[in-house]
Parts: C-alpha cells; sequence; structure tokens
C-alpha cells in the first residue's frame, strides 16, 4: 500500500447528507474527499431510461418480474421503483441483510453517486419546538440538544439553495420556510381544503413542500420544473434537488473536491493517542485494490443505517463495540414513520374537469393531534399526504368488460379518487436496533447489519386515529371511502429509517453532541439520519440537510480555532 | 411446437414487400423489410399467438384506432407470461387454451365469432363478479391475469398510449382545472393516475 493521501476532510457518502458536507466543506476552504461506494452516474448524461416511452422498454415500465423476483425481492416492494429505475435500486442478493422479527424490515438503498437524492421523493418540511422538545415533555427518548432557534437560520440556509416550492400557512407545528412559488391544488383538492376548513377550523390541506423548482436557478444550470412527474428517472433539467444537480457542482466548482466512485469505506481508523480518527480505508469494487486515505475529519454521510454500520465494523482495543460507542447506544433507538393507507374515496361532482401536466408533489395535512394539552390515549402525532386525481386506464385491469364499449369507457379518465397516506411519529425503543450478524457476512467480507425493529402500541394507536380523522375529512368534503387501513405497512416503508446514533446532551445516554459531532472522537460527524433522536411524523430529509450544513460550519470554525 | 415451414416465412416476406412497397410507391430496404417481417402483429403463426390474438380483438378491438392485436400485444403477453408478470403461471396459455377447447366442445377457435365472443363474456363476467364462481374451471379463473396482461400492454403501447389516449412526456406545465370536452381523452402519461387506479 503506497503512502496514504490527505486531506482536510473525508465524506463518506455522496447522498442528501454527503453532498451537502461536501459543498460547505469545499466552499469553507477545506481540501474534501467524497467517498461514494456505487458507479458514477453523470448528471444529463447519466440517466438513461429518462426520455424512454413505455413502449421503449421491453416490458412496456412493468418491469421483468422473474428478474425482479430472483435479484430485488425487496426493492421491488418500495412502490417506486420501476422498469425505468430499477438500476437505481440496489440488488438484494448482492446486498444483504439479517432482519428478524416478522414482517421484516424493508430496507430500501441506492448505491451510486448521488444515492437516494436521486430517488427522493423530494418532501421537505420543517420541525418545530413541538417536536425538538418532544422526548423531554414526554419522556420517550432522550431531550434533543437543540431546538427549532438553533437550526431556523440552516433551514433557511438549504431551502434558499436547493429551491423548495410550496405555501406558507402560518402554522406553529409546520413552520413556513423560504418558499419559491407553490405549485397549485387540483380542483378537487381545493374543494376538499376549503370543505375540511370549514369543519375543521384547526386541521389545514396544502400543497406539498417539495424540492422540485418552480423558479429556476440558472446559477446552478437548473431549469424549472417541466411537470412530468418522473423525477425517480433522474431529471436532466435539474428541476429537482439531487446531489448532481445541485451540491455536486457547488462543491466542485470550488477546486477543492476529490471525488471517489466504486469507493466502499471498509473502516474509520482510530488513534488512540490522540483520540481523533484519522482516516478512512478504501475498497476500490472494481479493481479489489485497498487505499488508506488520511484527513484532519470525517464526516459519516453513508445513510442512516450503514452509518451506523460502519462505526459498529471500524472496533478498536479502545472501543470493542464500535467507534465513537462509549455509551453503548450505538444502534440501538432505531426508527421509520409508521405508514398506511389511511383511505382511498371516490369524489364525485367534478366529472367535468381535469388537469394538464403531472405535478411532481402531492398534497399535505400537517398534524393536528397532540398540539395542547391534549387527553389522547397517545402520544405523538401523525400527518397526511396523498392528493386527488382520476382514475387511468389501468382501472381496466380491475373489471368487467369486453369490446367496443369497454374501450371505449377507458378512453375518457375515470372517477376522481382522493387518496390519503398516514405517517405516524415512530418513538424511539431501545429493543429497535442494529447490530452485526455474528455469522454471516456480505460480498466484501463484512458482517451483515442486523436490524431487530417493530413497530410498538402508539403507532398502532396513531395509526387508528389517522384511519378514523382521514374519513371523518374525506366525507365532509363529500367523498365516499372505498378503503382505509391502519396497519402498519412494514417497518422500512416510509424508507425514513433513522437513528442508531443520537444526538444528545449526555456522552452516557448518546453518541453525537449537538453539532453531530461524536461525544468519544471530536474529529468524526455523523450528519445523516442516524443521529435522530425523535422521528416527528415530518419527512426528514430537509432535517438532515440543514443539520448537516450546521455541523460542517462547526467543524469548519473548530478546525479554525484549534479546537480540532 | 415447431414454426412456421421456411418457405411460408419467405411467401410472407415477399407478400409483405409487395404490399408494402405498392403502399408507399418506392423501393424497400433489406432492412425495412426484415423489420416488417419481425414486426410481431404480423407474426400470427402459432397456435398460441393465433389464440392470444383472438382474445386481443375481443378485449380491445380496432375501432376509429387500431386495436390490440394490430399493436402486437399477444407477442407481450406471451413475453409477459413468460416472465411471471402479474404472477402469470408460465403454463397460462396453455391451460387457458385446453380450458377454452372444453367449454366448446371443440376447438375454440374454431368456433363462429358470436360463438366465441359470447363465451368469453360470460367467463368475463364470472370471472370478475365480487364472489368467487367455483362452477367456472380453475384455468378459467385466471383470465382477469391474461386479460390484465391485454390491458397493460395495449395501453403501454405505442398505438394505445399515443393513439387511442394521449401521452406527453414533458407537459411543461401544469393546470389544475381543464374543462373535459366530449371526445378528450385520457392521458397514459398520468402517471399517477394510471398507478393508483
Amino acid at each position: 500500500m503506497s503512502a496514504p493521501q490527505t486531506f482536510d476532510a473525508i465524506v463518506i457518502g455522496s447522498g442528501i447528507t454527503g453532498g451537502w458536507a461536501a459543498k460547505e466543506l469545499t466552499q469553507g476552504g477545506l481540501k474534501v474527499l467524497l467517498v461514494e461506494r456505487g458507479r458514477n452516474i453523470e448528471h444529463r448524461s447519466g440517466y438513461k431510461t429518462e426520455m424512454l416511452a413505455p413502449w421503449d422498454l421491453p416490458f412496456h415500465g412493468q418491469g421483468n418480474a422473474s428478474l425482479w423476483n430472483q435479484r430485488y425481492p425487496i426493492q421491488q416492494r418500495s412502490g417506486h421503483m420501476d422498469e425505468w429505475t430499477q438500476d437505481y435500486w440496489v440488488d438484494d442478493v448482492d446486498n444483504p441483510y439479517q432482519s428478524v422479527q416478522s414482517p421484516g424490515f424493508r430496507w430500501y438503498r441506492g448505491y451510486h453517486l448521488g444515492g437516494r437524492s436521486l430517488m427522493w421523493g423530494r418532501q421537505c418540511y420543517r420541525w418545530s419546538d413541538i417536536d425538538f422538545s418532544a422526548n423531554a415533555r414526554d419522556g420517550h427518548g432522550t431531550d434533543w440538544p437543540i431546538r427549532y432557534a438553533d437550526i431556523e437560520k440552516w433551514y433557511d440556509h438549504v431551502e434558499e439553495f436547493i429551491g423548495v416550492s410550496g405555501a406558507s400557512e402560518g402554522l406553529p407545528q409546520l413552520p413556513d420556510g423560504h418558499f419559491q412559488p407553490a405549485m397549485p391544488l387540483n380542483v378537487v383538492e381545493a374543494h376538499v381544503r376549503e370543505a375540511i376548513q370549514r369543519r375543521f377550523p384547526d386541521r389545514r390541506l396544502t400543497i406539498g413542500r417539495t424540492a422540485n423548482l418552480t423558479q429556476a436557478k440558472a446559477d446552478q444550470g437548473r431549469v424549472s420544473c417541466q411537470q412530468r412527474a418522473i423525477c425517480g428517472r433522474g431529471c436532466s433539467f435539474g428541476a429537482y434537488f439531487s446531489t448532481q444537480s445541485s451540491t455536486l457542482p457547488a462543491a466542485q466548482a470550488t477546486g477543492n473536491l476529490t471525488l471517489l466512485t466504486d469507493s466502499l469505506v471498509e473502516g474509520i481508523s482510530y488513534d488512540a493517542g490522540s483520540r481523533r480518527v484519522t482516516g478512512v480505508d478504501v475498497l476500490n469494487t472494481r479493481s479489489g485494490g485497498r487505499s488508506r486515505y488520511t484527513a484532519k475529519l470525517v464526516f459519516l454521510c453513508a445513510g442512516a443505517f450503514n452509518s451506523v454500520a460502519l462505526l459498529l465494523r471500524s472496533r478498536s482495543e479502545q472501543f470493542p463495540n464500535g467507534l465513537a460507542n462509549s455509551s453503548g447506544v450505538l444502534g440501538h433507538y432505531i426508527m421509520d414513520h409508521a405508514n398506511t393507507l389511511g383511505t382511498v374515496a371516490v369524489m364525485p361532482g367534478f366529472e367535468s374537469h381535469y388537469y394538464f401536466g403531472n405535478r411532481p408533489t402531492g398534497i399535505v395535512i400537517p398534524r393536528f393531534k397532540n398540539l395542547d394539552n391534549s387527553t389522547e390515549p397517545f402520544v405523538r402525532g401523525y400527518s397526511f399526504q396523498g392528493g386527488a386525481y382520476r382514475a387511468g386506464w389501468m382501472r381496466g385491469t380491475r373489471q368487467a368488460g369486453l369490446g367496443r364499449e369497454f374501450k371505449e369507457s377507458l378512453r375518457r379518465p375515470g372517477e376522481w379518487k382522493f387518496v390519503l397516506t398516514s405517517f405516524a411519529e415512530c418513538l424511539p425503543r431501545k429493543e429497535n436496533r442494529l447490530s452485526l450478524d455474528p455469522v454471516k457476512t456480505d460480498a466484501y467480507g463484512a458482517p451483515q447489519l442486523r436490524i431487530d425493529f417493530s413497530f410498538g402500541d402508539n403507532e398502532r394507536k396513531l395509526l387508528a386515529d389517522a384511519k378514523k380523522e382521514a374519513a371523518a375529512m374525506i366525507t365532509a368534503a363529500g367523498g365516499r371511502t372505498l378503503f382505509g387501513s391502519d396497519e402498519p405497512s412494514p417497518g422500512g416503508s416510509a424508507i425514513h429509517e433513522m437513528g442508531g446514533a443520537r444526538m444528545g446532551r449526555d456522552p452516557p445516554t448518546s453518541v453525537l453532541n449537538e453539532f453531530n459531532q461524536a461525544h468519544d472522537v471530536p474529529n468524526l460527524f455523523v450528519t445523516d439520519g442516524a443521529a435522530m433522536a425523535s422521528s416527528a411524523c415530518q419527512n426528514p430529509s430537509l432535517t438532515y440537510m440543514a443539520l448537516t450544513a450546521r455541523a460542517a460550519q462547526s467543524a469548519i470554525e473548530m478546525l479554525r480555532s484549534g479546537a480540532l | 411446437m415447431s414454426g412456421p415451414p421456411e418457405a411460408l416465412l419467405l411467401s410472407r416476406r415477399e407478400a409483405l414487400l409487395n404490399s408494402a412497397a405498392l403502399a408507399l410507391g418506392m423501393a424497400l430496404s433489406p432492412a425495412q423489410i426484415w423489420a416488417a417481417a419481425k414486426d410481431p402483429a404480423r407474426q400470427n403463426t402459432t397456435p398460441a399467438r393465433a389464440l392470444l390474438d383472438d382474445l386481443c380483438d375481443a378485449v380491445i378491438p380496432a375501432t376509429d384506432t387500431p386495436g390490440a392485436r394490430a399493436a402486437g400485444i399477444g407477442a407481450f403477453v406471451e413475453k409477459a407470461v413468460a416472465h411471471g408478470l402479474r404472477g402469470a403461471h408460465e403454463t397460462l396459455l396453455t391451460t387457458f387454451a385446453a380450458a377454452l377447447d372444453a367449454l366448446s366442445e371443440g376447438e375454440y377457435l374454431q368456433q363462429s365469432e358470436e360463438r366465441r365472443r359470447a363465451l368469453l363474456a360470460d367467463i368475463d363476467a364470472r370471472a370478475f363478479a365480487n364472489a368467487q364462481d367455483d362452477a367456472l374451471p380453475e384455468a378459467l379463473r385466471q383470465w382477469p391475469v391474461l386479460k390484465a396482461l391485454i390491458v397493460v400492454g395495449y395501453y403501454t403501447s405505442e398505438i394505445g398510449g399515443s393513439q387511442e389516449l394521449r401521452y406527453l412526456l414533458t407537459p411543461g406545465r401544469f393546470d389544475p382545472d381543464v374543462r373535459l370536452k366530449p371526445g378528450d381523452r385520457a392521458w397514459s402519461s398520468d402517471w399517477t393516475g394510471v398507478k393508483f387506479a
């Protein structure tokens, strides 16, 4: 092995948070190595299926079921994988993990440059102090070391850069942000908004706050959204935020970035004398070659579960149970939002109305329970996402009918429907945890990750209440409910897995401090979902980005002041 | 099951050459002829395909736009079944064909069109009924899978997706309330409406 290459900072992972860490640290003048385990996907030229019609694909967009059952038994359950996007999802056979409790945790992943920033749902919601103070208030989990005032300007900073379209509503539980003009509600959604406001004045239906541009960002080479709603294929317009469209070019423009793809970090090295991490050991997954890179600080942004796994695997004499794990908390208190299909309803009375274009976001009904002194039989809350649309031709696969009449009935748009998906907060519980399998290893010889996870009584009570309230709101708007569920989808289904290296005030009960800095190792920062001490019920990525930018600023200051 | 005799294929190519050249009033290149000969819509060469073509006509016939047969959906369904789409078992087509023949008390395809349509309409009504019809043979209860593959194949084909319905990859704008006029067609590219129909 040749002499290690040295940088100011190493960022592990190029997804939503890794891209942000690389941007902030390089703009702060640091020489940064960004390490991505997967292949390179170039912005614009790399989105191979973006422009293809269904009939251009071998299986018309439906996917090769026999291949999927063989190689993607888990990933195909995401509801987002299709024949256009299948190469962005990991091959389950090549990327195994152990999941113990039935029905099994579904770990959805994308291993390539940009990670899940290419595949994400783009919903951007701020947390409020109702969320940051929840653990302290009801005693579940440990208190967050920050409050809204600590992160507010970082939300501004992130929203301004990535571009978030949305409507200001003045709700204390869902603070307004720095928004580009909102995309409009369609005619049925606007009707339901009014109906809810009349019947339930404390509730609000608003357009999703989404990282899709309604105003171009010419300085970033990004065009406004073309209303295709095929974001998951990659967008050559750069109309939604991804590492490729936004943070990576900004980092590269500084001249301070070195990017490695096909490079798997196998371990973070630790020096007991200085009590610092010194760098990373990297396997080139194409050549099989191994290299060591050193740096003054390390930002771990591999995605919540992979970041925890890397810490667990980075054992040393000083940290026999995983790096930065003197507390013994590492791996514990993992979460994912409990979600389910709260209601599907038919909305009569709008048969002569339709829409043009495919809006890339739905609506949101922010949390309205347990905001004040409440007597609910559960703690925390839930929110809904969904929207109204007219049923397409796929309805023809489920109904009787043949011939000319059948064909002509499918020529017209079908009934208006309204869907509300429930997202319930997940309490942090110690028994929900990540650990390393003592026997099974992956393709590179590393111990597989073991996921112990189940939803608890509180999540089930939240979803039961959500089902009831979803039906009540839709009924109040004149809808006819077809279906509703309060059974949580398997863990992982929200693709909001988080926790395992939580932030906290006290080193004995948490892994990271208020700046996402490891209590045990001052030059190690973990800024992805692993850091979360509670889950709230909002989509978490915006908060990860804000925490990352905040941590990067702190790290730069500590480096300059000599504290690192 | 063996394929068609080579002589038949050759004569098919010649016929295609002649009709296409006449229609276009121009000479065709060999590549164009080969492409035409490989066009699945023109290859009605196996018993399974013949039955599928008939079922395609029954489900989605030609009207003012071409139907599922002309869109080549028989070939799509064969491929879909071979790869298990919608949970189709690999023997779906053969068992369904045999059950149809049994129901017809003779070869299904030899029945009159009127009788074929009546038989299929009965299967369709019973297979999609809310209560399971135990009197319907198991193989015929697979009709919803087969029909779904025809429907999916057609509306994701260029003919079904962009002629029968409207297809637009890049709308460029979102208009939240458009008055639907008589004769307006649905968007096959309304991905949400299709997925959650």
